[in-house]
């Protein structure tokens, strides 16, 4: 049963049914980088399917226009946004279904220490989480139940003095899934769901998964509730109203706490409903396994490129090295471009010539591109940095001496098997599967050496050093460009990668219903 | 005013309908007319009474109003003289109604919420946070907390330590330790930005003051360590230049010649160093303050008997327990050996 379906608004396309919905949270087809260009692959990919997307935002001024041309295949786009201002419903006391506060509790419950049997109470509490339901939106904000509960939990578990910090933490934190319900309600009928992370995206699959009975496929790229953890950890809008004599040095503030709990939560959700977890690499599957993934269910499938095309790029190349290093990415904290710039510090020191080149879209955190430029300028590098924008990779991967990745978090970063395709060394901090992507698994991946180097986080210095030994010795670098160059030929070929999403959908879309399974 | 006018009125019209019933015989048009002048009375003191009660009849005044007329109006004689004089009353010596609203509540206990696990999950509990820290085989979630209460420490002493935490093996502290280090920097960084469009005003105090400022922030970026190698060097560099764009219009600061002084024994040059400490005191800086300096300065120069001599007068001065175990170590061999 699905409701009826709105007009579509401006760049939205609306069909009656698809085979594929894939769930977007902050990516494709209206935010570009590695994440997106796989969606746009996998869509591509698949002409036989018709793909249905659902794109979820923070709100829409945060988004432009689309970055990536629609491929026929694609059907329906809806967009929703989360921290919009949404029509609430209309104030109006009311008691509130005492036993559903008591699901609620048994939920919560559940999240604080999570164990197999207590998984069926996520079911229970999906179902009863509708916009006219027993748990609508209007029993969460308007219900003497729901203050009822809300005062209770914090007199028993707030750390964080200030009554009015949690309740409206708690209040904004909620509101969100009854959107994603309402979303969940209206939805076209489709024959598998594939959520591209955990997060909102996963949450409504979850839901979806209840609702609906097919099956739902989770592709984590980065680890989503890891990725949230580092921004709570650093965020400063939340409070910790905590005096001198209350606090625990070691324990980090309640509302902090909360809002990781909530995410951690979401994504337990997601794991509990996805009939197949698939993560980029080894170290990720068995996070997920830890975060509440059903092991059965998890499996790797890296990514893969495009090798005929970028392999085309490798005779642009002039015979020696280029001294110009390349940053790729979009221009935002995770990619740590400050430890980049710090590092181009020591490599013009001594080698003047070096340039270094930041490629990559600077419309998301124009904070920080500011606070990046600025350092630029107080290091005294404007000569010697420079903010490229947007680039295609095709112009730029011919031109460039060595590829840097300086990020802080990072899964199977896209753009190093790009680098390797076109001929290009890596230069990478050691996070997510940079490590692996360089030296190589046991056995015939490491054989073929080392296709860069590998150096901490935060190490300006250490990347610095690791640059200018490449750059600076020929015979090292040919050494990693040929490792690179047979690495990617051998394991990450967008074939490879296809052939395994290929076995999952076709097993997803025959699959019977399964109604409020696992 | 208005009040008043009413239960003037209403007075009257009482007296009137008495005057009517005492002066006019028995007649039925006589009693009605008393009844006529007291219900009309009745109702101008139930209006007084409505308007100066507080309490419950504001709320609901109609119903007040039918209960105050049926008050005055079936009890005769007495009910409308009584119910005025009451109304006069209530409205002369209104009762304070503070004690009603307000009651003294006990004094809140200081018990933040604890299930009990804080204790047990103390860093404490287990032993020094640095070695927790250090130690590969202690469990995440406890070097976690270790570098959670480090952060209470001072910056200088905690920076490196957390800096040691960039290559932990969970990606979680990792993160945790970045986080730290990136918001100290970026605090710093963000008052050095804000210094650097000062300087560019073209008010010549208000450019000192921007000079000043980003000398001692450069210097804070090197002495928290929060910058190393290349970038050190030029934080450290970036610190002197403004130093000397400010002494040039300020030579007589005696803040200034201090940090000179710590920017010069950073840089190694220790007899610039020792003069510029030795300038701060002559301009005005507490001897006691710059003691220390002087006698780490004498040290790195090798002239051991001035670092005695300079501990010697700082013993003489209020000083920290950690100098007093350098005083004591420096202090006469007999003593030590006694």
């Amino acid at each position: 049963m699905t409701a009826p379906q709105p007009e579509p608004a401006a760049g939205e396309l609306r069909a009656a049914d698809a085979d594929i919905a894939l769930l977007l949270e902050g990516t494709y087809p209206y935010v570009s980088g590695g994440v997106s260009t796989w969606v746009n692959q996998i869509i591509r990919a698949f002409p036989e399917y018709r793909f249905a997307l659902v794109f979820i935002g923070s709100q829409e001024s945060d988004y432009g226009e689309m970055k990536y041309k629609l491929p026929e295949n694609v059907v329906h786009l809806e967009r929703h946004y989360i921290h919009s201002p949404a029509e609430k419903p209309p104030v109006r006391a009311q008691a509130g279904d005492a036993p559903t506060y008591e699901l609620v509790e048994r939920l919560h419950a559940y999240f604080r220490s999570p164990t197999p049997a207590g998984e069926p109470v996520i079911g229970e509490a999906l179902a009863a989480l509708s916009s006219s339901g027993r748990l609508s939106d209007a029993s969460f904000l308007y219900s003497r139940a729901s203050w009822d509960y809300t005062t209770d939990q914090y007199r028993r578990f707030s750390r964080d003095p200030s009554f009015i910090d949690y309740f409206w933490t708690i209040r904004t934190m909620h509101q969100p899934l009854w959107l994603l319900s309402k979303v969940a309600e209206s939805l076209i009928p489709v024959r598998a769901y594939h959520t591209i992370s955990t997060g909102y995206a996963g949450f409504l699959a979850a839901i979806l998964k209840w609702k609906t009975g097919r099956p739902v496929i989770l592709s984590e790229h980065g680890i989503y509730t890891k990725e949230r953890k580092i921004d709570l950890f650093q965020s400063q809008w939340i409070k910790d109203n905590r005096d001198a004599f209350s606090k625990d040095p070691a324990e980090i503030g309640y509302l902090r706490a909360l809002w990781i709990r909530f995410f951690e939560s979401l994504g337990r959700m997601c794991y509990n409903a996805a009939d197949d977890i698939v993560a980029l690499y080894e170290t990720n599957r068995l996070r997920q396994v830890t975060d509440g993934a059903h092991a059965p269910r998890t499996r790797n499938i890296p990514n893969g490129i495009d090798l005929p095309r970028l392999a085309k790029l490798r005779s642009l190349r002039p015979a020696d090295p280029p001294p110009i290093l390349c940053l790729l990415g979009r221009v935002v904290p995770i990619k740590d471009l400050k430890t980049f710039i710090r590092a181009m510090r020591t490599v013009v020191n001594r080698m003047p010539k070096a340039q270094g080149w930041i490629a990559g879209p600077e419309d998301e955190d124009p904070g920080y591109v500011v606070e990046c430029k600025d350092l630029v300028e107080s290091l005294g590098l404007a000569e010697s940095v420079r903010f490229l924008g947007f680039q295609r990779i095709d112009a730029l991967l011919p031109q460039v001496g060595l590829l840097v990745l300086s990020s802080i978090s990072e899964a199977l970063p896209l753009v190093v098997l790009e680098g390797y395709a076109a001929g290009v060394p890596v230069v990478t901090t050691d996070v997510g599967s940079c490590r692996q992507l360089v030296h190589g698994l046991p056995g015939e991946d490491a054989a073929f050496g080392a296709a860069g180097r590998v150096v901490g986080i935060a190490d300006p210095t250490a990347l610095a050093n690791a640059a200018l030994e490449l750059l600076g010795d020929r015979a090292a670098w040919h050494a990693a460009q040929a490792a690179g160059i047979r690495r990617v030929e051998r394991f990450y070929t967008q074939d490879l990668m296809f052939a395994q999403y290929r076995a999952l959908y076709v097993k997803a879309l025959g699959a019977p219903d399964a109604k409020g399974a696992h | 005013m208005f009040t008043y006018s009413l239960a003037l009125l209403a007075a009257a019209a009482e007296a009137a309908g008495f005057w009517l019933l005492l002066g006019f015989g028995r007649g039925f048009d006589v009693l009605a007319g008393y009844f006529a002048a007291h219900a009309v009375a009745s109702a101008l003191v139930s209006l007084v009474l409505v308007k100066s009660v507080p309490g419950p009849s504001r709320r609901q005044p109609r119903w007040a109003f039918v209960f105050f007329f049926c008050l005055c109006f079936f009890v005769p004689v007495l009910g409308v003289p009584g119910l005025l004089t009451a109304a006069f009353v209530a409205r002369v010596f209104p009762k304070r109604g503070e004690k009603d609203v307000f009651s003294t509540v006990a004094a809140p206990e200081f018990a933040p919420h604890d299930d009990g696990t804080a204790q047990a999950a103390s860093p404490h509990a287990h032993g020094p946070v640095r070695a927790q820290l250090t130690d590969p085989f202690a469990p995440v979630e406890t070097r976690m907390r270790a570098l959670l209460s480090i952060q209470e420490l001072p910056s200088r002493v905690a920076n490196p330590v957390i800096r040691n935490m960039l290559s932990d093996e969970s990606d979680d502290v990792r993160l945790v330790a970045y986080g730290i280090l990136d918001g100290r920097e970026k605090r710093i960084n963000g008052r050095i930005q804000a210094a650097r469009a000062q300087l560019e005003g073209r008010d010549p105090v208000g450019r000192l003051i921007a000079d000043k400022e980003l000398a001692e922030l450069y210097w804070e970026l090197v002495y928290q360590g929060l910058v190393q190698g290349d970038l050190q060097k030029h934080a450290a560099a970036q610190a002197t230049a403004h130093f000397n764009a400010a002494l040039r219009v300020a030579p007589e600061d005696a803040a200034l010649w201090a940090l000179g002084g710590r920017l010069a024994n950073f840089a190694g040059e220790y007899e610039r160093a020792w003069d510029a400490f030795t300038w701060a005191v002559q301009f005005g800086l507490p001897e006691a303050r710059v003691l220390p300096y002087l006698a780490e300065v004498a040290f790195r120069m090798r002239r051991f008997s001035a670092v005695r001599d300079l501990l010697e007068r700082i013993a003489q001065t209020s000083h920290t327990q950690r100098m007093a175990q350098v005083i004591e170590y420096w202090g006469p061999h007999d003593r030590a050996a006694a």
